[in-house]
Protein backbone atom coordinates (compact mmCIF):
# COMPACT_ATOMS: atom_id res chain seq x y z
CA UNK A 1 0.00 0.00 0.00
CA UNK A 2 3.01 2.14 0.50
CA UNK A 3 3.33 2.12 -3.04
CA UNK A 4 0.43 3.50 -3.60
CA UNK A 5 1.03 6.64 -1.68
CA UNK A 6 4.30 7.09 -3.18
CA UNK A 7 2.69 6.37 -6.67
CA UNK A 8 0.25 9.32 -5.97
CA UNK A 9 3.11 11.65 -4.62
CA UNK A 10 5.29 11.04 -7.96
CA UNK A 11 2.06 11.79 -10.06
CA UNK A 12 1.49 15.05 -8.47
CA UNK A 13 4.82 16.01 -8.10
CA UNK A 14 5.07 15.69 -11.64
CA UNK A 15 2.30 17.42 -12.25
CA UNK A 16 3.10 20.24 -9.76
CA UNK A 17 6.30 20.77 -11.15
CA UNK A 18 4.97 21.05 -15.24
CA UNK A 19 1.96 22.83 -15.08
CA UNK A 20 2.48 24.73 -11.11
CA UNK A 21 0.32 23.62 -7.99
CA UNK A 22 -2.78 26.12 -8.53
CA UNK A 23 -2.78 24.21 -12.07
CA UNK A 24 -2.77 20.87 -11.16
CA UNK A 25 -6.60 20.12 -9.93
CA UNK A 26 -6.91 16.88 -7.43
CA UNK A 27 -9.02 15.52 -10.51
CA UNK A 28 -6.23 15.18 -12.74
CA UNK A 29 -3.39 14.13 -9.74
CA UNK A 30 -6.04 11.39 -9.82
CA UNK A 31 -6.83 10.70 -13.23
CA UNK A 32 -3.49 10.62 -14.47
CA UNK A 33 -2.37 8.46 -11.12
CA UNK A 34 -5.04 6.02 -11.96
CA UNK A 35 -6.90 5.89 -8.30
CA UNK A 36 -9.93 6.24 -6.88
CA UNK A 37 -10.69 9.75 -4.97
CA UNK A 38 -11.04 7.64 -2.03
CA UNK A 39 -7.42 6.36 -2.38
CA UNK A 40 -6.25 9.74 -2.46
CA UNK A 41 -7.56 10.98 0.56
CA UNK A 42 -6.69 7.93 2.54
CA UNK A 43 -3.47 8.91 1.91
CA UNK A 44 -3.73 12.82 1.54
CA UNK A 45 -6.43 13.90 3.39
CA UNK A 46 -6.42 17.34 1.72
CA UNK A 47 -5.00 18.98 -1.09
CA UNK A 48 -2.87 20.87 0.73
CA UNK A 49 -1.75 17.97 2.44
CA UNK A 50 -0.39 16.19 -0.89
CA UNK A 51 1.30 20.08 -1.37
CA UNK A 52 3.36 19.63 1.86
CA UNK A 53 4.33 16.01 1.00
CA UNK A 54 5.25 17.29 -1.98
CA UNK A 55 7.70 19.95 -0.54
CA UNK A 56 8.81 17.40 1.91
CA UNK A 57 10.14 14.85 -0.02
CA UNK A 58 11.47 17.93 -2.53
CA UNK A 59 13.48 18.80 0.75
CA UNK A 60 14.42 15.71 1.30
CA UNK A 61 15.97 14.77 -1.68
CA UNK A 62 17.95 17.88 -1.49
CA UNK A 63 19.29 17.09 2.00
CA UNK A 64 19.94 13.70 0.69
CA UNK A 65 21.47 14.50 -2.07
CA UNK A 66 24.02 17.64 -0.43
CA UNK A 67 24.81 15.09 2.57
CA UNK A 68 25.98 12.15 0.24
CA UNK A 69 28.22 14.58 -1.76
CA UNK A 70 29.50 16.31 1.68
CA UNK A 71 29.87 12.84 3.65
CA UNK A 72 33.64 12.90 2.93
CA UNK A 73 34.19 16.70 3.83
CA UNK A 74 33.13 16.85 7.02
CA UNK A 75 36.32 16.65 8.87
CA UNK A 76 37.93 19.21 6.66
CA UNK A 77 36.50 23.11 7.73
CA UNK A 78 36.81 25.48 4.89
CA UNK A 79 36.64 22.85 2.11
CA UNK A 80 33.40 21.48 3.68
CA UNK A 81 31.62 25.60 3.25
CA UNK A 82 33.13 25.81 -0.08
CA UNK A 83 32.16 22.84 -1.21
CA UNK A 84 28.45 23.64 -0.12
CA UNK A 85 28.95 26.21 -2.33
CA UNK A 86 29.26 24.63 -5.53
CA UNK A 87 26.34 21.90 -4.84
CA UNK A 88 24.32 25.02 -4.63
CA UNK A 89 25.88 26.14 -7.95
CA UNK A 90 25.42 22.96 -9.66
CA UNK A 91 21.51 22.21 -8.11
CA UNK A 92 20.17 25.44 -8.82
CA UNK A 93 21.27 25.22 -12.41
CA UNK A 94 20.16 21.84 -13.00
CA UNK A 95 17.25 21.82 -15.59
CA UNK A 96 14.50 20.23 -13.26
CA UNK A 97 15.32 22.73 -10.47
CA UNK A 98 12.12 25.13 -10.40
CA UNK A 99 13.12 26.84 -6.89
CA UNK A 100 13.72 26.66 -3.47
CA UNK A 101 10.91 24.50 -1.95
CA UNK A 102 10.12 26.57 0.76
CA UNK A 103 10.17 29.44 -2.07
CA UNK A 104 7.41 27.94 -3.92
CA UNK A 105 5.15 27.04 -1.25
CA UNK A 106 5.27 31.07 -0.01
CA UNK A 107 4.78 32.78 -3.58
CA UNK A 108 1.89 29.85 -4.41
CA UNK A 109 0.19 30.33 -1.06
CA UNK A 110 0.92 33.87 0.33
CA UNK A 111 -1.58 33.96 2.71
CA UNK A 112 0.30 33.71 6.49
CA UNK A 113 -2.79 31.81 7.39
CA UNK A 114 -2.63 29.32 4.56
CA UNK A 115 -0.91 25.76 5.96
CA UNK A 116 1.28 25.63 2.79
CA UNK A 117 2.94 28.73 3.17
CA UNK A 118 3.13 27.83 7.34
CA UNK A 119 5.05 24.91 6.10
CA UNK A 120 7.38 27.30 3.82
CA UNK A 121 8.40 28.88 6.82
CA UNK A 122 9.35 25.25 8.42
CA UNK A 123 11.51 24.28 5.44
CA UNK A 124 12.84 27.90 5.08
CA UNK A 125 14.01 27.42 9.07
CA UNK A 126 15.19 24.04 8.29
CA UNK A 127 17.49 25.34 5.63
CA UNK A 128 18.76 28.13 7.91
CA UNK A 129 19.22 25.33 10.85
CA UNK A 130 21.30 22.93 8.39
CA UNK A 131 23.34 25.74 6.92
CA UNK A 132 23.70 27.24 10.41
CA UNK A 133 24.69 23.05 11.70
CA UNK A 134 27.27 22.45 8.82
CA UNK A 135 29.62 25.98 9.11
CA UNK A 136 29.37 24.84 13.06
CA UNK A 137 31.05 22.01 11.98
CA UNK A 138 33.45 23.73 9.61
CA UNK A 139 34.38 25.67 13.37
CA UNK A 140 32.67 28.76 12.63
CA UNK A 141 32.41 30.93 15.60
CA UNK A 142 29.49 32.69 14.53
CA UNK A 143 28.00 29.97 12.83
CA UNK A 144 24.45 31.05 13.47
CA UNK A 145 25.19 34.21 11.84
CA UNK A 146 26.68 32.53 9.08
CA UNK A 147 24.11 30.29 8.27
CA UNK A 148 21.90 33.19 8.29
CA UNK A 149 23.50 35.08 5.90
CA UNK A 150 23.74 32.12 3.25
CA UNK A 151 20.05 30.75 3.16
CA UNK A 152 19.23 34.71 2.49
CA UNK A 153 22.02 34.78 -0.22
CA UNK A 154 20.80 31.44 -1.89
CA UNK A 155 17.45 32.52 -2.11
CA UNK A 156 18.43 35.28 -3.45
CA UNK A 157 20.44 33.68 -6.24
CA UNK A 158 18.05 30.67 -6.43
CA UNK A 159 15.38 33.35 -7.46
CA UNK A 160 17.12 35.43 -9.99
CA UNK A 161 18.88 32.37 -11.38
CA UNK A 162 15.10 31.30 -11.70
CA UNK A 163 13.66 33.89 -13.65
CA UNK A 164 17.16 34.53 -15.54
CA UNK A 165 17.99 31.46 -16.48
CA UNK A 166 21.87 30.92 -17.82
CA UNK A 167 22.30 34.46 -17.03
CA UNK A 168 25.49 33.32 -14.33
CA UNK A 169 23.77 34.39 -11.68
CA UNK A 170 23.87 30.85 -9.93
CA UNK A 171 27.90 31.09 -10.50
CA UNK A 172 28.08 34.97 -8.94
CA UNK A 173 25.10 33.96 -5.77
CA UNK A 174 28.01 30.65 -5.20
CA UNK A 175 31.00 33.47 -5.38
CA UNK A 176 29.25 35.87 -3.02
CA UNK A 177 28.37 33.36 -0.37
CA UNK A 178 32.30 32.04 -0.56
CA UNK A 179 32.80 35.55 0.39
CA UNK A 180 31.06 35.67 3.30
CA UNK A 181 32.81 32.65 4.60
CA UNK A 182 35.95 33.61 4.41
CA UNK A 183 34.79 36.80 5.84
CA UNK A 184 33.53 34.94 9.15
CA UNK A 185 36.55 32.37 9.07
CA UNK B 1 3.13 47.92 -18.18
CA UNK B 2 3.16 47.58 -13.95
CA UNK B 3 3.78 50.46 -11.83
CA UNK B 4 6.88 49.06 -9.95
CA UNK B 5 7.95 50.96 -6.88
CA UNK B 6 11.77 50.50 -7.91
CA UNK B 7 10.43 52.54 -11.21
CA UNK B 8 8.66 55.58 -8.84
CA UNK B 9 9.92 59.02 -8.34
CA UNK B 10 9.59 57.95 -4.37
CA UNK B 11 12.11 55.25 -4.47
CA UNK B 12 14.36 57.14 -6.01
CA UNK B 13 13.63 60.13 -4.02
CA UNK B 14 14.21 57.81 -0.22
CA UNK B 15 17.49 56.72 -2.01
CA UNK B 16 18.89 60.56 -2.52
CA UNK B 17 18.20 61.07 0.99
CA UNK B 18 19.45 58.11 2.42
CA UNK B 19 22.82 59.99 2.34
CA UNK B 20 25.37 61.54 1.16
CA UNK B 21 28.21 58.58 0.30
CA UNK B 22 27.16 55.65 -1.60
CA UNK B 23 28.00 53.32 1.34
CA UNK B 24 25.56 55.35 3.28
CA UNK B 25 22.99 55.08 0.41
CA UNK B 26 23.48 51.16 -0.11
CA UNK B 27 22.85 50.27 3.91
CA UNK B 28 20.15 53.41 3.32
CA UNK B 29 18.58 51.17 0.85
CA UNK B 30 18.08 47.93 2.66
CA UNK B 31 15.60 50.09 4.97
CA UNK B 32 14.34 51.21 2.47
CA UNK B 33 13.49 48.07 0.99
CA UNK B 34 12.67 46.56 4.39
CA UNK B 35 10.24 48.97 4.73
CA UNK B 36 8.15 48.93 1.68
CA UNK B 37 8.36 45.13 1.68
CA UNK B 38 7.01 44.96 5.74
CA UNK B 39 4.21 47.32 3.96
CA UNK B 40 3.44 44.97 1.05
CA UNK B 41 3.19 42.08 3.78
CA UNK B 42 0.96 44.07 5.57
CA UNK B 43 -1.49 44.83 2.51
CA UNK B 44 -0.88 48.47 2.60
CA UNK B 45 0.45 48.32 -0.78
CA UNK B 46 -1.67 47.67 -3.50
CA UNK B 47 0.63 45.08 -5.36
CA UNK B 48 2.12 42.12 -3.50
CA UNK B 49 3.40 40.36 -6.84
CA UNK B 50 6.48 38.52 -6.85
CA UNK B 51 9.29 40.29 -8.10
CA UNK B 52 9.67 40.96 -11.75
CA UNK B 53 13.57 40.10 -13.59
CA UNK B 54 12.36 44.37 -14.51
CA UNK B 55 12.74 45.04 -10.69
CA UNK B 56 15.31 43.28 -10.40
CA UNK B 57 17.71 44.90 -13.07
CA UNK B 58 16.26 48.68 -11.66
CA UNK B 59 17.93 47.36 -8.29
CA UNK B 60 20.90 45.93 -9.88
CA UNK B 61 21.51 49.55 -11.90
CA UNK B 62 21.08 51.26 -8.62
CA UNK B 63 23.60 49.13 -6.78
CA UNK B 64 25.99 49.27 -9.34
CA UNK B 65 26.23 53.03 -10.06
CA UNK B 66 26.47 52.97 -5.83
CA UNK B 67 29.22 50.54 -5.89
CA UNK B 68 31.12 52.10 -8.91
CA UNK B 69 31.48 55.26 -6.50
CA UNK B 70 32.96 52.99 -4.34
CA UNK B 71 36.37 52.97 -7.33
CA UNK B 72 36.52 49.11 -6.27
CA UNK B 73 38.05 46.78 -8.87
CA UNK B 74 35.13 44.64 -8.51
CA UNK B 75 32.46 46.69 -8.41
CA UNK B 76 30.53 44.54 -10.63
CA UNK B 77 30.78 41.83 -8.61
CA UNK B 78 30.00 43.34 -5.44
CA UNK B 79 26.98 44.86 -7.01
CA UNK B 80 25.76 41.51 -7.72
CA UNK B 81 26.36 40.15 -3.84
CA UNK B 82 24.53 43.08 -2.76
CA UNK B 83 21.48 42.25 -5.19
CA UNK B 84 21.82 38.60 -3.93
CA UNK B 85 21.34 39.89 0.05
CA UNK B 86 18.61 42.32 -0.91
CA UNK B 87 16.08 39.83 -3.15
CA UNK B 88 17.22 37.33 -0.66
CA UNK B 89 16.01 39.39 2.34
CA UNK B 90 12.96 40.27 0.56
CA UNK B 91 12.09 36.88 -0.22
CA UNK B 92 12.57 35.77 3.29
CA UNK B 93 11.02 38.30 5.16
CA UNK B 94 8.14 37.75 3.10
CA UNK B 95 8.47 33.71 3.52
CA UNK B 96 8.61 34.73 8.16
CA UNK B 97 7.30 37.66 8.31
CA UNK B 98 10.11 38.90 10.11
CA UNK B 99 12.79 41.78 9.64
CA UNK B 100 15.07 39.87 10.78
CA UNK B 101 17.14 39.00 7.26
CA UNK B 102 17.64 42.72 6.93
CA UNK B 103 19.81 43.21 10.14
CA UNK B 104 22.58 40.96 7.68
CA UNK B 105 21.90 42.70 4.50
CA UNK B 106 24.13 45.66 6.16
CA UNK B 107 27.00 43.35 7.61
CA UNK B 108 27.44 41.30 4.37
CA UNK B 109 27.13 44.68 2.45
CA UNK B 110 30.31 45.36 4.39
CA UNK B 111 32.14 42.35 4.14
CA UNK B 112 31.40 42.38 0.25
CA UNK B 113 33.00 46.25 0.23
CA UNK B 114 35.78 45.24 3.01
CA UNK B 115 37.75 42.48 1.45
CA UNK B 116 38.77 44.16 -1.14
CA UNK B 117 40.58 47.15 0.42
CA UNK B 118 41.96 44.36 3.28
CA UNK B 119 43.65 42.79 0.43
CA UNK B 120 45.66 45.97 -0.43
CA UNK B 121 48.20 45.96 2.84
CA UNK B 122 48.78 42.68 2.80
CA UNK B 123 49.59 43.04 -1.19
CA UNK B 124 52.03 45.87 -0.55
CA UNK B 125 53.82 44.66 1.96
CA UNK B 126 54.38 41.35 -0.14
CA UNK B 127 55.57 43.47 -2.76
CA UNK B 128 58.23 45.25 -0.28
CA UNK B 129 59.38 41.86 1.09
CA UNK B 130 59.90 40.70 -2.30
CA UNK B 131 61.74 44.04 -3.65
CA UNK B 132 63.92 43.60 -0.51
CA UNK B 133 64.25 40.12 -1.43
CA UNK B 134 65.64 40.58 -5.02
CA UNK B 135 68.17 43.47 -3.91
CA UNK B 136 69.39 41.26 -1.65
CA UNK B 137 69.72 38.50 -3.89
CA UNK B 138 71.45 40.51 -6.20
CA UNK B 139 73.66 43.04 -5.03
CA UNK B 140 75.25 41.12 -2.20
CA UNK B 141 77.77 43.55 -0.58
CA UNK B 142 79.18 44.79 -3.45
CA UNK B 143 76.85 47.24 -5.34
CA UNK B 144 79.14 50.75 -4.83
CA UNK B 145 82.49 48.94 -6.78
CA UNK B 146 82.29 49.43 -10.53
CA UNK B 147 84.68 46.11 -10.86
CA UNK B 148 83.05 43.81 -9.54
CA UNK B 149 79.46 45.15 -10.61
CA UNK B 150 77.44 42.34 -12.06
CA UNK B 151 74.93 43.18 -15.12
CA UNK B 152 72.37 41.47 -12.74
CA UNK B 153 71.88 44.78 -10.54
CA UNK B 154 70.78 46.61 -13.47
CA UNK B 155 68.16 43.99 -13.97
CA UNK B 156 66.63 45.14 -10.60
CA UNK B 157 64.47 46.99 -12.45
CA UNK B 158 63.63 44.48 -14.55
CA UNK B 159 62.32 42.04 -12.27
CA UNK B 160 59.88 44.41 -11.26
CA UNK B 161 56.59 44.51 -13.52
CA UNK B 162 55.36 47.89 -14.36
CA UNK B 163 52.24 46.81 -12.22
CA UNK B 164 54.28 46.30 -9.18
CA UNK B 165 56.01 49.75 -9.89
CA UNK B 166 52.88 51.57 -8.79
CA UNK B 167 55.04 53.35 -6.30
CA UNK B 168 56.52 56.46 -6.69
CA UNK B 169 59.02 55.72 -3.57
CA UNK B 170 60.36 52.51 -5.20
CA UNK B 171 61.09 53.84 -8.25
CA UNK B 172 63.53 57.45 -6.69
CA UNK B 173 64.65 54.37 -4.43
CA UNK B 174 65.91 52.45 -7.27
CA UNK B 175 67.07 55.71 -9.25
CA UNK B 176 68.60 56.53 -6.32
CA UNK B 177 70.53 53.34 -5.75
CA UNK B 178 71.66 53.06 -9.47
CA UNK B 179 73.04 56.64 -9.32
CA UNK B 180 74.79 55.94 -5.72
CA UNK B 181 76.16 52.58 -7.77
CA UNK B 182 77.49 54.51 -10.59
CA UNK B 183 79.18 57.30 -8.01
CA UNK B 184 77.28 60.07 -9.27
CA UNK B 185 76.15 61.12 -5.44
CA UNK B 186 78.09 62.17 -2.62
CA UNK B 187 77.23 60.30 0.46
CA UNK B 188 76.80 61.05 3.66
CA UNK B 189 79.63 59.82 6.35
CA UNK B 190 77.87 56.80 8.23
CA UNK B 191 79.44 58.49 11.61
CA UNK B 192 77.59 61.34 11.05
CA UNK B 193 73.79 60.03 11.22
CA UNK B 194 72.17 59.18 13.91
CA UNK B 195 72.64 55.48 15.36
CA UNK B 196 69.37 53.97 13.44
CA UNK B 197 69.34 55.94 10.48
CA UNK B 198 73.15 55.00 9.91
CA UNK B 199 72.05 51.34 11.10
CA UNK B 200 69.03 51.49 8.11
CA UNK B 201 71.79 53.70 5.21
CA UNK B 202 74.24 51.10 6.08
CA UNK B 203 71.73 48.20 5.00
CA UNK B 204 70.70 50.13 1.83
CA UNK B 205 74.19 50.64 0.45
CA UNK B 206 75.93 46.91 1.50
CA UNK B 207 72.95 44.71 1.19
CA UNK B 208 70.62 46.83 -1.02
CA UNK B 209 67.77 46.17 1.97
CA UNK B 210 64.74 48.60 2.28
CA UNK B 211 63.06 46.81 5.93
CA UNK B 212 59.76 48.12 6.31
CA UNK B 213 60.28 48.94 9.66
CA UNK B 214 63.65 50.86 9.76
CA UNK B 215 62.04 52.97 5.83
CA UNK B 216 61.76 56.51 7.78
CA UNK B 217 65.57 56.34 8.92
CA UNK B 218 66.51 55.12 5.77
CA UNK B 219 64.74 58.35 4.26
CA UNK B 220 66.17 60.65 6.90
CA UNK B 221 69.88 58.84 6.04
CA UNK B 222 69.16 59.80 2.42
CA UNK B 223 68.59 63.52 2.97
CA UNK B 224 72.11 63.26 3.12
CA UNK B 225 72.40 62.03 -0.19
CA UNK B 226 73.31 64.94 -3.35
CA UNK B 227 73.18 64.04 -6.78
CA UNK B 228 74.17 67.02 -7.99
CA UNK B 229 77.50 66.85 -7.53
CA UNK B 230 79.27 63.69 -8.48
CA UNK B 231 81.26 61.42 -5.86
CA UNK B 232 84.44 61.02 -8.51
CA UNK B 233 86.50 60.00 -5.21
CA UNK B 234 84.27 56.85 -4.75
CA UNK B 235 83.76 55.94 -8.13
CA UNK B 236 87.22 56.16 -9.12
CA UNK B 237 89.44 56.77 -6.36
CA UNK B 238 92.37 55.90 -7.54
CA UNK B 239 92.51 57.59 -10.92
CA UNK B 240 91.06 60.75 -9.10
CA UNK B 241 93.75 61.04 -6.38
CA UNK B 242 96.12 60.31 -9.22
CA UNK B 243 95.18 63.20 -11.18
CA UNK B 244 95.01 65.26 -8.10
CA UNK B 245 98.59 65.03 -8.03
Amino acid sequence: MKNMREKILAVATQLFESRGIHASGVDTIIAESGVAKATLYKYFPSKNQLIIEYLREKSNRFYAWINEKLADKKGDSQELLFELCNLYEQWITTPEFNGLPFHIGSVEFPDPAHPVHHYSIELSNELQHYLSELAAIAGIKDAQTLGQQLTIIFEGGAMIERLSPDSGAAKRAKNAAITLIKASI
Amino acid sequence: MENSFFNSSEFRSQLLTAGRSPIARLNGLSDILSKWNQQRITGQNSTRADLSITDINILKDIIYTETSRLKLKNAEVVSDQILFMLIGAIKLQIQNKSAKPWALVNQSISNFIKPEKSNTLPLLALFFITLIAVFGAVTNNSFLHKNTESPDVFNVENHISANELSSATVNNLVSMYNKMKEGNCQLPQAAMLQPQDREAFIAFINAGKVEIGTAANLNNALGYVHCLYPQKLMDKPLQNSDSNR
